[in-house]
């Protein structure tokens, strides 16, 4: 710690004192000899002026009266004076009177030539002395004075200034170099020694204590370097543990039973341990660079991004990827990823663990636990899940489902004759054709055994629906069953009873429902096999009643059981002013058979065409022939029903415009009844086709308007005429009610549309007359007429004609 | 003989008075000149109020008023009077005596007087080793600062003292234990009258020491200086044939 002297504190510090003094000085000392140089010529003239002045007088009078002694006199005694050389009295002819002078009192020394160099001044002085009463005016003193004497005088002044100047800052950075020295320089030296010992040396006295700013640092010094010392020792430990740590986690990563990655939050792979290379089948230097989405199946490098973003330091992410590796192969991980923060920047590690063999046991439980493994259906426990699913589901939509419980008839005869193996192939191609016939979205399963269940979770909108719905694929699968089964050469005969349960239904869980069905399934059983039951009697009649009207249907038309009916609808006095063609079928067991029983059923089977057509042929004949015999004037149109699926019928126009001909039935006596749900999904073909009947006079009314979705869209776009308020309206209908201001509406929008409006079902005067009085004009409905066979609706019109004549 | 006196004096005063008031008109568009002088008694008195007389004044101003030119006169010292003439800033000074550096810038009149330099002394004191001029050099002697009996003796090598005025000089020679006051004779009598220290003092004439005679002294370089010369030297003659001049010495001695 031995400085060279020059490099000390002190030193510097009085060096700078001596520099800055010597400048200060310098600069003060020449602006103190410039100062002094202006006040020595100031002075000098001052003196030359009041040396003149005393003796003016005394020069004038011997000027005056020509007195050369007196006049020598006075030039004597100013070349007295040490820094005058030449005195001259003049007088005023211009003659000398008096002149002394003398040699230069001062050497030519160096300082007279410095002087004479920075003091340049006035040597010469003359002075005017007034003469009274003089002719030529003026004499003068004439003064020289001696510039090298006031020269030295004043350089030696500005050199011994200059000279004390320079000694008195060499004293005075003397005395800052021993100050600075003394109370600075050596107490610091002191502590730097200090200082290098405490790196070495514990418990070493302050080398400073005195109570001022040194002190206070090296006060302040020694508790901070204590507490670091401290820090510093719990650091080191620390620091050892943690590279004990370090060692310890680097071991363990590089021989993990887990391929670990360390990546950065781009994926980007940064570090990986041996069994990471194993996995991928590479090279450690190939993999290092190349980010993990590569390898990845599941993500993409944004998705992976996205999925590192989502990780933090707390909370380990698992989540599970497929792999592909060098060699190409597929295989499932599961990893496990953290954020690590390391140098101040994220990085997340990824723990992967190929789980191929754990994938292909977790399928095979999830097989074994859920399928059954000889047909591949769901088991009873899959099933059951997906039952609860759907009653929950179902609780809330209100849709409704069905469960079909069903076993093979005779199953155990054919397992116990031709062996356990026959019978399995045989469940497995009941299974098959089974799984044919149900829709996607059910679930066919088998309970063991020859017990099979179906579950239809989504059936129909409402229990009869989704009844139906179960009836309908009931009988595919009795049918399908019914086909014979070749099995290892044996043709097999079976039959199958199925027990259906429809549900929600309140406080139903799934095993209730399965037992239902199952109740239901024995109830065939009872009954005789090869059948259905519902398990709720009901709806088995209701299906029962459905599949007699369906049947039946088939033959109504060939054994002519279908007859029209006609229902009159009059105006306001009374007088008809048209029917309505209404479809009856006599059914021979169960009489006279509304169309709301068979109509929906016709629809649905598709037989509703031919029905219609039938009703369309029956009705223009009914009508040629009533034309032949006579109509009354008041009598417009007869309406007539048209079913969706018969209008949409390709050839639905041209066949009808045909039958026009045939009949020779003008088009203004027919009015064709349509539905708003004809229009749905058909507005536009239904439209092209209502115009084009309408070129020939047809009328169209629009049938149960305000029930659905009642769209004015209709109205005004479509070809309309008349428009049928439903009988739901009407039906009690009473001034200021609800109805009463919706019939009000529809009457006033049909009104401002040109459309002539019809009441349906108006069964009481007091309906007529609160139609009547929110301006609906004509009716149908009990209240006036029933519907009636075509004779005693002629006859009704002839009582009209004979009323009217 | 003491009646005769008076009434000369009373018939040269009356003479001045009139032939003043009588020329006076002609002195008033006559020309009139300017003159310089100092006081030197009884040649030139200078008096308390600034007027001039002596015998000189009176001679001069007879003699140009005879040819009807008036005189003013002003004072100045000596020394500059002489270098005004010289320079020819001053027409002329009354009186001055003939010297040979005078004579390159000086023109002299006829004389109007005469100076004769003797050696006063006290009356009670020796003067036997005294008849030449130069003898002073064994006495102790003084003279007035810058005339000419101080130049003469400073020129004849004689050591001698300045003294500012004949005063001084009279005192000196009385009180002061000098032994010769080298000065004119009619002047230091003048002086020692007006003091009343004429008893006191007496008078040593020089063997070898003649009169030497006044003039006015006209300046070369002045134009008129010739012409005023000849008027003054005919004025002069005139009034000494009409006895004038005596009369004018007789007023002052």
């Amino acid at each position: 710690m031995g400085f060279k002297f020059r490099y000390k504190i002190a030193f510097k510090q009085a060096w700078a004192v001596l520099t800055i003094s010597l400048i200060l000085g310098l600069l003060s000392t020449s602006v103190q000899i410039f100062l002094d140089l202006r006040q020595e010529t100031r002075s000098s003239v001052e003196g030359i002026n009041r040396l003149i002045e005393l003796h003016k007088e005394a020069a004038q009078r011997a000027v005056y009266n020509l007195n050369y002694s007196k006049a020598d006199e006075i030039t004597s005694a100013i070349i007295a004076h040490p820094e005058i050389l030449q005195a001259t009295l003049v007088d005023d002819f211009g003659d000398a009177l008096a002149y002394h002078a003398r040699d230069s009192s001062a050497p030519d020394t160096f300082f007279a030539t410095v002087g004479n160099l920075f003091f340049p001044f006035n040597s010469h002085y003359e002075r005017t002395l007034t003469i009274g009463d003089s002719h030529s005016g003026v004499a003068k003193l004439i003064i020289e004075l001696d510039s090298t004497y006031i020269a030295h005088n004043f350089a030696l002044r500005a050199v011994t200034s200059l000279l004390f100047g320079l000694l008195h800052t060499v004293v005075l950075a003397s005395v800052f170099l021993f100050f600075f020295y003394r109370y600075l320089s050596r107490p610091i030296l002191n502590i730097a020694k200090w200082v290098n010992r405490l790196r070495t040396d514990e418990d070493i006295a302050l080398p400073y204590t005195g109570c001022d700013e040194i002190g206070d640092l090296v006060t302040s010094f020694a508790s901070l370097w204590d507490e670091r010392r401290l820090v510093t020792d719990r650091l080191n430990k620390t620091i050892q543990k943690l590279s004990k740590s370090e060692h310890f986690s680097r071991s363990l990563m590089e021989n993990a039973g887990d391929a670990m990655f360390l990546c950065t939050p781009s994926t980007k792979i940064i570090d990986l341990n041996n069994q990471a290379v194993d996995t991928l089948k590479s090279d450690k230097d190939k993999v290092l660079g190349t980010t993990l989405s590569r390898y990845s199946q599941n993500y993409t490098e944004d998705a992976l991004i996205d999925l590192f973003n989502s990780m933090d330091e707390k909370q380990v992410c698992t989540f599970e990827d497929l792999l592909i590796n060098e060699r190409n192969r597929v295989f499932p991980i599961e990893a496990r990823g953290i954020r690590i923060r390391l140098d101040d920047k994220d990085y997340i590690l990824i723990s992967a663990r190929d789980i191929t063999a754990r994938k292909e046991s977790e399928k095979q439980i999830f097989e074994l636990a859920f399928f059954d493994t000889l047909t591949g259906m769901a088991n009873r426990r899959l099933f059951l899940d997906r039952l609860s699913s759907a009653l929950e589901l179902h609780n809330v939509h209100q849709v409704h489902g069905a469960v079909l419980y069903m076993d093979l008839d005779r199953f155990k005869t054919i397992n116990d004759s031709l062996g356990h193996s026959i019978g399995d192939r045989l469940l497995c191609t009941v299974a098959k054709r089974l799984n044919e016939i149900v829709p996607v979205e059910a679930t066919s399963a088998r309970f063991g055994g020859d017990e099979f269940v179906i579950l239809l979770p989504e059936a129909g909108d409402s229990r009869v629906s989704c009844a139906e719905t179960a009836v309908h694929i009931s009988k595919k699968i009795l049918e399908a069953i019914a086909a014979p089964f070749e099995v290892d050469g044996h043709t097999l005969y079976c039959t199958m009873s199925i027990g259906i349960a429809v549900f929600p239904e309140q406080g139903l869980c799934a095993t209730d429902v399965l037992r239902y069905a199952d109740i239901a399934l024995y109830r065939v059983k009872a009954m005789g096999k090869n059948g259905f039951q519902f398990y709720d009697p009901e709806m088995q009649s209701s299906a029962q009643e459905r599949l007699l009207i369906e049947k039946g249907l088939y033959q109504a038309l060939d054994k002519k059981e279908f007859q029209l009916w006609f229902q009159p609808q009059v105006q306001a006095d009374g007088a008809i002013v048209g029917a309505e063609v209404l479809l009856r079928w006599m059914h021979p067991e169960k009489g006279v058979i509304s169309p709301a029983s068979f109509i929906q059923i016709a629809e649905e089977s598709g037989q509703i065409v031919e029905m219609g057509q039938w009703v369309l042929t029956e009705s223009f004949e009914q009508l040629a022939q009533w034309k032949a015999q006579g109509l009354p004037a008041s009598f417009k149109r007869l309406a007539i029903n048209i079913s969706p699926l018969q209008f949409m019928q390709v050839d639905f126009v041209g066949r009808f415009l045909t039958m026009l001909t045939d009949y020779k039935i003008p088009g203004e006596l027919i009015e064709l009844e349509i539905t708003e749900n004809m229009l749905l999904n058909n507005f536009e073909i239904a439209s092209n086709k209502m115009r084009i009947l309408k070129q020939r006079g047809i009328s169209f009314a629009i049938d149960d308007f305000g029930t659905g979705y009642s769209s004015l869209r209709y109205l005004r776009y479509l070809p309309l005429d008349i428009l049928k308020i439903d009988r739901s309206f009407v039906t009690n209908l009473r001034p200021s009610s609800e109805e009463a201001a919706i019939v009000e509406v529809i009457i006033a929008t049909a009104d401002r549309l040109g459309l002539t409006v019809i009441a349906e079902g108006v069964e009481t005067e007091e309906e007529r007359d609160t139609l009547l009085e929110l301006g609906c004009l004509c009716f149908q409905g009990f209240f006036y007429a029933r519907p009636m066979p075509a004779p005693l609706f002629y006859e009704r019109l002839q009582q009209d004609m004979d009323i009217m004549a | 003989m003491f009646y005769l006196k008076k009434i000369v004096y009373v018939a040269v005063a009356v003479w001045t008075v009139v032939a003043c008031s009588l020329t006076y008109g002609q002195a008033a568009q006559a020309e009139s000149i300017e003159l310089y002088t100092v006081d030197y008694p009884p040649y030139t008195i200078m008096g308390q109020d600034g007027v001039f007389s002596g015998i000189d004044v009176d001679v001069v101003k007879a003699a140009f008023l005879a040819v009807g030119i008036n005189v003013e006169l002003k004072t100045a010292p000596w020394t500059r009077i002489l270098k005004n003439i010289e320079h020819g800033h001053t027409l002329g000074t009354i009186s001055c005596s003939k010297r040979p550096e005078r004579l390159e810038y000086v023109i002299f009149s006829a004389p109007i007087s005469a100076v004769k330099d003797v050696a006063v002394m006290a009356a009670l004191a020796d003067d036997q080793a005294l008849a030449q001029v130069s003898d002073l050099e064994k006495f102790e002697v003084i003279a007035v600062n810058g005339w000419g009996v101080e130049q003469e003796l400073s020129r004849l090598g004689i050591a001698h003292t300045t003294t500012p005025s004949i005063e001084t000089g009279i005192n000196a020679v009385i009180n002061r234990g000098v032994d010769v006051f080298y000065n004119g004779e009619l002047s230091t009598l003048f002086r020692a009258r007006e003091l009343g220290l004429l008893d006191k003092i007496k008078l040593k004439h020089f063997k070898d020491k003649m009169s030497t005679p006044l003039h006015i002294c006209f300046s070369k370089q002045h134009s008129e200086s010739q012409r005023l010369v000849e008027r003054f030297n005919l004025g002069l003659s005139r009034i000494k044939d009409q006895g004038i001049y005596q009369a004018i010495y007789d007023k002052y001695l």
